[in-house]
């Protein structure tokens, strides 16, 4: 296991030594292999609650690390039937704000920036959400900020310590103070395409509802039960979180704009 | 190329296609294919009269009576779309 894996970050889900054994699990009830990366493979046994990986080529502990924590775990509390969204969560003051999004829209630059200008940041990979009667809460899978270097230079013009994030990415993590791991959630806002204006826009339920599955995890996709699971899950969070689609320029000197007007949108103060 | 819709037949929806309504609309999600259709408030209605057993012929009826649009436009605009539900494996026939 490497040094920085936190045990407990994990729930019930133990990490094993790979066996060669593993290898024949595909296909077996409860238990899954899926390719993580190329060279990595990560083999789930859901009746033991333990998971292994199995390295094809050299690689790196930041790299076991990121694949446990930014791509299995998501996927292992997707099957212990919890809605994960692939995102970043920023906290408002007194509330979360969500943002989800296809990978390269700016998730990790946005929240990061946000952090910066007051919210602070709770993680920025994937969190879960806690539905209880008409509210809902979000927990940062964990505590994360992975930027790509221009992001850092233009985020930290004063230089800031930053480590590898994997081989395969230019990605940095970049250390801060987290905000809290979990709060009530305001809503959830999907990063949509680039626009010289800043544009944000309520979804419609069934919007709503299509955004959160789409950006959700899954530990198996042919997996009907767990399909069928998070669908309900999303549809339920859809009725009671409100989704809003933003457009925005990608420019770190109109980040400060994006927040106010993420604030006026959602009745939250824009300065913690 | 898919089958043909039978405005006279009876269809009902597809055992594999899950659904769930959120105020007047629905998504469907389809479980072998894993793929998510949204209908608003028209394709919810068309939705809600095939789980009630309407044939299609008796759907563009329905709506004609609820809809101004012209009668053509509508049995071309439903035909369109239940073709669609076809196809996509979210409807059946009986």
């Amino acid at each position: 296991m490497p040094s920085r894996v936190e045990a407990h970050a994990l729930g019930r889900w133990k990490l094993v030594p790979f066996k060669a054994d593993h290898a024949v699990l595909e296909h077996q009830i409860g238990r899954t292999s899926f390719d993580v990366i190329s060279g990595v493979r990560a083999h789930v046994d859901a009746s033991s609650a333990s998971f292994s990986i199995e390295t094809y080529e050299e690689c790196s502990a930041e790299t076991i690390e990121h694949c446990i924590y930014d791509l299995i775990l998501p996927c292992l509390l997707a099957f212990d039937g919890q809605l994960v969204l692939h995102g970043g969560l920023s906290f408002t003051g007194d509330s979360a704000v969500g943002f989800i999004g296809e990978s390269g829209q700016g998730k990790s630059t946005l929240v990061a920036g946000l952090h910066g200008l007051g919210w602070p940041l709770m993680g920025d990979d994937a969190f879960t959400l806690e539905l209880c009667d008409d509210a809902c809460s979000a927990r940062s899978v964990y505590a994360s900020r992975r930027l790509f270097p221009d992001s850092v230079v233009s985020l930290f013009p004063a230089g800031h310590e930053t480590a590898p994030m994997a081989h395969y990415s230019e990605k940095r993590r970049v250390s801060f103070s987290a905000g809290p791991r979990s709060a009530p959630l305001r809503a959830i806002i999907r990063l949509g395409d680039e626009e010289p204006n800043i544009h944000i826009q309520e979804l419609s339920l069934a919007e709503a509802c299509m955004a959160l599955v789409s950006n959700s995890f899954i530990l198996d996709p042919e997996d009907t039960a767990q399909n069928k699971a998070k669908f309900q899950l999303a549809s339920e969070a859809a009725k009671t979180i409100p989704v809003y689609d933003l457009h925005y320029p990608r420019r770190y000197d109109r980040m400060h704009n994006v927040r106010d007007a993420i604030a006026d949108k959602l009745g939250v103060s824009s300065i913690q | 190329m898919g089958e043909m819709l039978k405005l006279t037949a009876d269809y009902k929806h597809h055992p594999e296609a899950v659904q769930t309504r959120l105020r007047d609309e629905t998504v469907i999600l389809h479980l072998q294919s894993g793929l998510y259709f949204g209908l608003d408030a028209v394709g919810t209605l068309v939705w809600t009269c095939l789980e009630a057993g309407d044939t299609p012929a008796n759907i563009i009826a329905k709506v004609n009576e609820t809809f101004t649009d012209k009668p053509e436009t509508v049995e071309r605009d439903l035909t369109d779309f239940l073709t669609q539900l076809l196809h996509n494996d979210l409807i059946v026939a009986c």
